[in-house]
Formats: C-alpha cells, sequence, structure tokens
C-alpha cells in the first residue's frame, strides 16, 4: 500500500496512524529507534544536505557556540515541535527571530539607533509612515554536526503535579531540538559601515544572545557559552548522581534539571504558608508559566548552567561533575530593590535545596555509590549528591546544635517565607497551607536530623531502613512501603547527607556531615499503612540517633 | 522590433512579493502568483522599480534617462517612456524538499515553454513526468516513484535536462503536469508562522499572529528585457557599468529579515559582429 510508504511528516495525527510527540511505553532501549519521533528525524534528515547553506557574499557571519540546547518552534505542524526548516533540509533560525531578539537587546545597548537599525514608524507632517531599518538579518544555520538523530530526539517532561502537589497523571513528549550546536547568524547592511560600527552591531547581538535565544530559554536552552545576560547569583557546584535518559537510553546530562528543583521547592515552600492558588501565582511571577486563558507569564527569574566539557564525565549510569556554574538570569526585572529581594529569595531556595533535596533524577536520595553502609550490595545507582565550590561555600548554613536547627527551620524558612507572600507580593497567608502532599506546613511534614562527624567515610544510617531487612532493634526496615515509594509512585520521605559546617572567628570549618530524613507522612493512612508509619514514626523517636528539628 | 535580453534570478534566500491587498487568506500573506500555473511571480513593475532604485546608487548614471521621468506635480507631461521594458519573472525550476528523499527541482510545460521562448534554446519540450538522469527516486515494485505531499508520482522515463537549467548543471529534477505544478508548489513554499512579541518582555502579544509564505532559496526564475535601439542594449548599464552582467539584488518584501536575496545574471542577446 503507497498509503503506508507516506511519510510521518505528512501524515493525519490520529492514533493508529501516527503519533509524533507519543512517546511509546513499549519501546524501551535498544528498541526506542521504533519511536515514531526517530523514524520522522530519520526521513527528514535522509535526504536533507549534509552541509549547511553559505551566506551570500556581502553578508556579515559571526558564529557562536550554544552551551546545551537549542528549540525553536517553527509552528508548522500541530504534532511535534520542530525548527523551522529551510529549503535544503537544514534547520534554521528565522531572521524575523533574530530581528525581534536584536531590537530588544539595542534598547538597552544603543536605543538611539533602533529606528536606524530595525526601522519603525515615524510621524511625518502629522502623518505616520514607516521607516526600514538599514540591516538585513539572515537568521542562522548551524554548522558544525547537528545530524545525529539521536540527539535531535528530545523529550519535555512537565511533572510538578506528580512531583508536588498530588500523585496526577504525567507524561513526557517528544520534540525536535539541536544539541550543542554552533550557529553561523548572518547580518547585512544595505550601505556601507565602518569596521567600528560593524564591532559595535556585533556587541548589540551577543547581548541578545545572552538573553538567551529561541524558547524554554528559562530552562537553559538557548544559550550561549559565554553569555553576558544579567545575572543574580552564580553559583559553583559539583556533584554526582543518575544520569538522566533519553528515550533511546542513551545518558544526557540535562542542565534544565535545576530549573525544575527551584521551581519545584519555590511551590512547596510557598505552599506551606498561603493557598494553593496564591503560591502558584507567585511561582509563576518568579519562574514563568501558563495562565490558562490569558496566555502565558513570563518569569523573572530564569536558569542557565555551563561547565567545561572535560569537568563532566558521563558514564552509562552515573554522572560525575567535578567543577560547574549554576546562574541564575534576571529576565525581567528592572527595579534594582525588588533584584536585591530577589537575591535573598533565591539565596534561600538554594540553600534549602542543598540541605534537603537535591538535584535531578532521583533527587530524594542521597548516593548510595558514597553513603551507603554496603556499597557492593545493592543492585541499581540511586540519588545524587552535591557541594557548593570555592566562595560559595558561604551558602551553607552553619549548624552546632540540634536547636540550631530548629531555629534555622523556623525563622529562616517559615516566617522569611510568610513575609514574603505578605510583604513582597502583598498577597495574604492561610494557616492551612496548599492541601498538597509536599506543601511545606509543619502538619505535614517532619525533619530529623542527625550529625555525623565521620569526615570522609560517612555512611548514613537511614539507606539502611530503606534497603535492608529488619536484622536489630536499631534497625527498622521500611523496605518497600509507602514511605520509600516504589516506581511510579513518589516516595514520603526524602535523605540527604548535608555537609555540615561550623563558623570560627568567622570562618567556616568543615566538621562532617548532617543526615537529614524528611518525612510527609500520609494523613489519610488506613489499616496496615497507618501502623507502619505510626510505628516507623514511634522508632524515629525512641530508639534512632535521630531527632526531630521540624 | 526590440532588442532582446533576458535576466535569470535564482534567489538566495526565500523571496516574498506580497499579493494584493485584499487577497490575504486570514492571516496568511500570499505571495503574487501567475494566474495560469498558480506559481509564484515577480511582476514586470517590482523589477523596473528595483532596478531604478539600483541606478540611485550610482552618481554617474541617470536613472530617468533608462527607466522614464516620474510625474511632477503640477507639471503636464512630465513623464518620459521607459527606455528599458520588463515582462515578469516566472519559475523555471522550483526546488522542493520532501522528507525521505534528496532536494527535487521541479517544473511544468507552460512554465519552459516560456523559459524556451525568452532564451530561444532549441531543445525539445521533456514529456510530462520525465525525470533527470540524476534523479535518485524511490523504487517501488519496480517502478521509480517521487513521495509529494499529496501522493506518489510515478515517473515516466529519463533524460538529460542539462539543456533546460540557465548554468548547463544537470540537478535533480522532474517535470509535472500544468495542472498539478500549483499543488507541489504550494507544499514547496518557505512557510514560517510569525508571532510580535511585547514589548517588555518575551511573550505573544494578544492576537499578533500572521503567517508568511515565500519562494524557497535556490529557486530559479527568468524575465525578458527589451530594449528599442541596438546601441541602447549595449550600454544599458543596471549593475553600475554597461560592462557588468551580473549582481546581487533584493526583491520583494521583507528585506530586513533576511528575504528576498537574489543573484541576477543579464544575458544580453547581441547580434554577432
Amino acid at each position: 500500500m503507497d498509503a503506508d510508504r507516506v511519510p510521518l511528516a505528512f501524515r493525519a495525527q490520529i492514533e493508529g496512524r501516527c503519533q509524533v510527540q507519543r512517546i511509546n511505553p513499549d519501546l524501551k532501549g535498544d528498541d526506542a529507534a521504533h519511536n515514531q519521533a526517530y523514524i520522522w528525524v530519520k526521513e527528514w534528515l535522509r535526504g536533507a544536505l549534509q552541509d549547511a547553506p553559505e551566506f551570500p557574499e556581502g553578508v556579515k557571519t559571526k558564529e557562536y557556540e550554544i552551551s546545551w540546547r537549542f528549540v525553536t518552534n517553527s509552528g508548522q505542524d500541530d504534532s511535534i515541535i520542530r525548527p523551522v526548516i529551510s529549503g535544503t533540509g537544514c534547520p534554521f533560525y528565522p531572521g524575523s527571530s533574530m530581528k525581534g531578539a536584536f531590537r530588544r537587546a539595542c534598547k538597552s545597548v544603543f536605543p538611539q539607533r533602533i529606528l536606524q537599525y530595525c526601522g519603525g514608524e515615524v510621524v511625518v507632517d502629522g502623518t505616520r509612515q514607516t521607516q526600514p531599518g538599514i540591516l538585513r538579518f539572515h537568521g542562522a544555520y548551524p554548522v558544525n554536526h547537528w545530524k545525529d538523530k539521536s540527539d535531535l530526539v528530545d523529550l519535555v517532561h512537565p511533572q510538578q503535579n506528580w512531583q508536588v502537589e498530588e500523585q496526577a497523571a504525567h507524561s513526557a513528549f517528544f520534540m525536535m531540538s539541536l544539541f550543542q550546536p554552533t550557529l553561523r547568524f548572518g547580518i547585512s547592511s544595505n550601505q556601507p559601515l565602518s569596521e567600528t560600527e560593524w564591532a559595535e552591531i556585533w556587541q548589540v547581538w551577543e547581548t541578545a544572545l545572552g538573553y538567551g535565544i529561541g524558547s524554554r530559554v528559562s530552562a537553559g536552552y538557548g544559550h550561549v557559552m559565554d553569555s553576558t545576560v544579567p545575572r543574580l547569583l552564580s553559583i559553583r557546584l559539583r556533584g554526582e548522581g543518575l544520569i538522566s535518559r533519553r528515550v533511546n537510553g542513551d545518558g544526557e546530562f540535562r542542565p534544565n534539571l535545576f530549573k525544575a528543583a527551584l521551581r519545584g521547592h519555590t511551590l512547596r515552600l510557598l505552599g506551606g504558608v498561603t493557598t494553593a492558588e496564591i503560591a502558584q501565582t507567585i511561582t509563576k511571577r518568579l519562574w514563568g508559566g501558563f495562565a490558562g486563558r490569558d496566555g502565558s507569564v513570563m518569569g523573572e527569574l530564569g536558569v542557565a548552567f555551563r561547565c567545561d566539557r572535560r569537568q563532566l564525565d558521563e558514564g552509562p549510569q552515573w554522572f560525575t561533575l567535578h567543577e560547574g556554574q549554576l546562574d541564575i538570569l534576571l529576565l525581567n526585572v528592572r527595579d534594582e530593590e525588588r533584584r536585591q529581594r530577589l537575591r535573598t529569595f533565591v539565596i534561600r531556595l538554594i540553600k534549602f535545596s542543598m540541605m534537603l533535596g537535591g538535584f535531578g533524577k532521583s533527587w530524594r536520595r542521597a548516593s548510595h555509590r558514597r553513603f551507603f553502609s554496603k556499597k557492593k550490595d545493592y543492585r541499581r545507582d540511586i540519588g545524587c549528591h552535591w557541594e557548593f565550590l570555592g566562595r560559595e561555600l558561604g551558602l551553607y548554613q552553619p549548624f552546632r546544635n540540634l536547636d540550631d536547627i530548629r531555629r534555622y527551620f523556623v525563622r529562616g524558612l517559615y516566617q522569611s517565607m510568610q513575609d514574603w507572600v505578605m510583604q513582597d507580593e502583598g498577597q495574604r497567608l492561610d494557616v492551612r497551607g496548599a492541601n498538597w502532599r509536599e506543601a511545606w506546613h509543619p502538619d505535614r511534614i517532619q525533619v530529623w536530623a542527625r550529625f555525623d562527624d565521620d569526615m570522609e567515610d560517612a555512611i548514613s544510617t537511614a539507606l539502611d531502613w530503606f534497603h535492608q531487612e529488619q536484622d536489630s532493634l536499631s534497625h527498622r526496615s521500611i523496605k518497600q512501603t509507602h514511605l520509600t515509594g516504589k516506581l511510579n509512585q513518589v516516595g514520603r520521605m526524602w535523605q540527604r547527607m548535608y555537609p555540615w559546617y561550623v563558623k570560627r572567628d568567622g570562618r567556616l570549618i568543615w566538621r562532617g556531615f548532617i543526615e537529614f530524613v524528611t518525612i510527609f507522612p500520609d494523613l489519610n493512612a488506613t489499616g496496615d499503612n497507618l501502623a507502619i508509619q505510626q510505628d516507623f514514626l514511634q522508632f524515629l523517636d525512641e530508639v534512632s540517633e535521630f531527632d526531630r528539628v521540624w | 522590433m526590440y532588442q532582446k535580453a533576458y535576466g535569470i534570478i535564482e534567489t538566495l534566500s526565500p523571496l516574498h512579493v506580497g499579493a494584493t491587498a485584499g487577497e490575504e487568506s486570514g492571516n496568511l500573506n500570499l505571495i503574487f502568483r501567475d494566474p495560469f500555473t498558480q506559481t509564484g511571480i515577480i511582476p514586470g513593475s517590482s523589477l523596473r522599480g528595483r532596478f531604478r532604485a539600483e541606478m540611485r546608487f550610482q552618481d554617474s548614471q541617470d536613472e530617468q534617462y533608462w527607466y522614464g521621468h516620474e510625474a511632477e506635480p503640477g507639471v503636464p507631461d512630465s513623464t518620459t517612456e521607459s527606455r528599458v521594458k520588463f515582462e515578469y519573472a516566472s519559475i523555471v525550476w522550483l526546488p522542493v524538499f520532501c522528507p525521505g528523499q534528496p532536494v527535487v527541482w521541479v517544473s511544468c510545460p507552460r512554465l519552459l515553454q516560456r523559459y524556451k521562448r525568452i532564451t530561444g534554446i532549441s531543445a525539445e519540450l521533456p514529456d510530462l513526468y520525465t525525470a533527470s538522469d540524476s534523479l535518485n527516486a524511490l523504487q517501488i515494485d519496480g517502478q521509480y516513484k517521487l513521495f509529494f505531499n499529496f501522493g506518489f508520482l510515478k515517473l515516466a522515463g529519463k533524460e538529460n535536462l542539462q539543456a533546460w537549467f540557465p548554468d548547463g548543471q544537470e540537478r535533480s529534477a522532474v517535470i509535472v503536469a500544468d495542472d498539478e505544478i500549483g499543488m507541489i508548489h504550494d507544499m514547496a513554499l518557505y512557510r514560517q508562522s510569525r508571532v510580535k512579541l511585547c514589548d517588555e518582555e518575551k511573550k505573544v502579544e494578544g492576537g499578533q499572529f500572521f503567517n508568511t509564505e515565500a519562494l524557497p532559496e535556490s529557486t530559479i526564475m527568468v524575465f525578458p528585457v527589451a530594449l528599442r535601439r541596438e546601441e541602447e542594449l549595449r550600454d544599458w548599464p543596471p549593475f553600475g557599468d554597461n560592462t557588468i552582467n551580473e549582481d546581487e539584488m533584493y526583491f520583494g518584501g521583507l528585506e530586513s529579515i533576511g528575504f528576498g536575496h537574489c543573484w541576477v545574471r543579464l544575458h544580453r542577446q547581441l547580434p554577432q559582429t
């Protein structure tokens, strides 16, 4: 049948015929290439030219390297987000997008030249006229190897509902984005310009690139290696953990994990002091989001991440990042006072993320490679471990004793969130908080802590409860219960080994680790679950080395 | 009898010569089309206007002399006839990108007939569904087929089509019927959705959404030129002086976002002396 030979790009997007963006759960690992997205890409690339088209003579060009992925939405297919494809099959960043980004950057660099460069409306003798600009923006083509199909197939996986709010359904979708492309941009002018002026024009374009180009820039897409965007904070860190996977099983370190973590924690913390609706509104103002019929909200903050490729070891299961830089970007904040306040807020958020959560896949557990008592004994890699580097050590909260920790949770976290909602956002509080599983509310959450002054070979106590059978009174097994969660069910516990620092004479001194266990008891538990939960909390209180701090 | 010349245009970027107002289809700004084959054209007036503007950059040249004197308000009979007559540029070959196969250049008898008339080549018009020798097509059940997005096209035979390309290159090419090229042309156009973003933040300004279509880059077009006398044809300096016969020019709209960039080559068919 000829109908079955029609390329996927031209088929009706209905079940049974073609669904390019759907990830088929039955096609895993080696079979992933049978997913339609991979076939779609194969068909696209089969006839596409190997090399990007050359810009004609007279067009000034410059190349820039994108630090991770780059996505633009052509808007041409209702089935999948993909770049504009040029006449020769090469992906293309359109001149119209480029001109828009340039115009915006020009506003801050040379506001008087916008009309000259980009054109606009002028009033001549009382009538409005359009005046063309002198520059032409030719867009960009990728000039390095962009044609590896497994790199092109990217996925979007919104999981906030599932992770924070309730066990709502969540699913991932395919989209097409370019992986670390080197883009060659072209600009020409309809009149000769001096070298100096060209340098200034590229300066404007580099400012535009600094903000990130294309879509999803707030999650780390579309940033150049040496970005110049205004930054709220830059944080150097190192970490190790479970590597994210593409659908075909290839590992890929995905910097958008940082935004996901910070946005999720913003919701959790605000959801502890105000209503769900207000917490959502504030989170959207900070990090952007969709506002239903009102379209979308541009966030005030974005996240970009860079690291020297040599600092990142990507194994089949596990990545080790020796040094990287997390940038919190200011996307849309003009008011200097608000910037300062945001800085304080984000520092709180990052401290919290480091102390109780991690970043990335399997973030609810500490790295088993590093902290599990029987390192040889567990079957698969779980968890992650992150640490600040260099000057950012100051982001560790120093604790001398349990009371310090208790004070931090009340004053440093809970009350400062209340202040943020009331003073900075002018919204009301709600003592009940949001009705979410992981809202940071005293009735929903317990945090337990234990100091461990073993500096080099610290071992987690709690990981044994998750994985080992019961072997003594001091070891209570909660293996495979509703508390630890299982595949496709988020557990109700977080566990972290937090570097323990004390402050002496104004200097931070490393003393070992604090093991934190955070529990979100199931308030509606019945039967066995209720018994297990009560039993375990009693054990924590009476037998274990842990003390409750919140 | 006029002195004849012709120009070949190869687009270096998408080319958008907009249709008249009132021809928009929803929020899609259409390109100007030839009514018979429904393929894109550049009207003669656009060509003349562009050449005239080009000459204004040349200090030593008089655009009024070559392209006619414009009307002056209040002065009767101030206009003069243009010495150079342009006819519209039509497509000779249109490159079509389809997933799964290389780019294929497509044309139809009517367009090739016009090319033949303007350039005076002697080649025989190829049959319908003839493909060029270099075309790689899918072989399905022993039959060569090309996919265009409304279905599969069965190829008749292959022959050398070099004579029909102005630069004499052999490209992957196929000839379809006059009543089919419009459909293929519409799927080959460069299409792009455009949105206007807010001035203050990177999000779409409500309702500011429109689509653009344009002839794709590498489209090959032809237009005839006529001048009254032989010496006029010899002396006409469209690209600066009369010894230069090719240059880059911009046609149509959306120039500031990279559209309309073309390579133009003039062939003066002067009698052999």
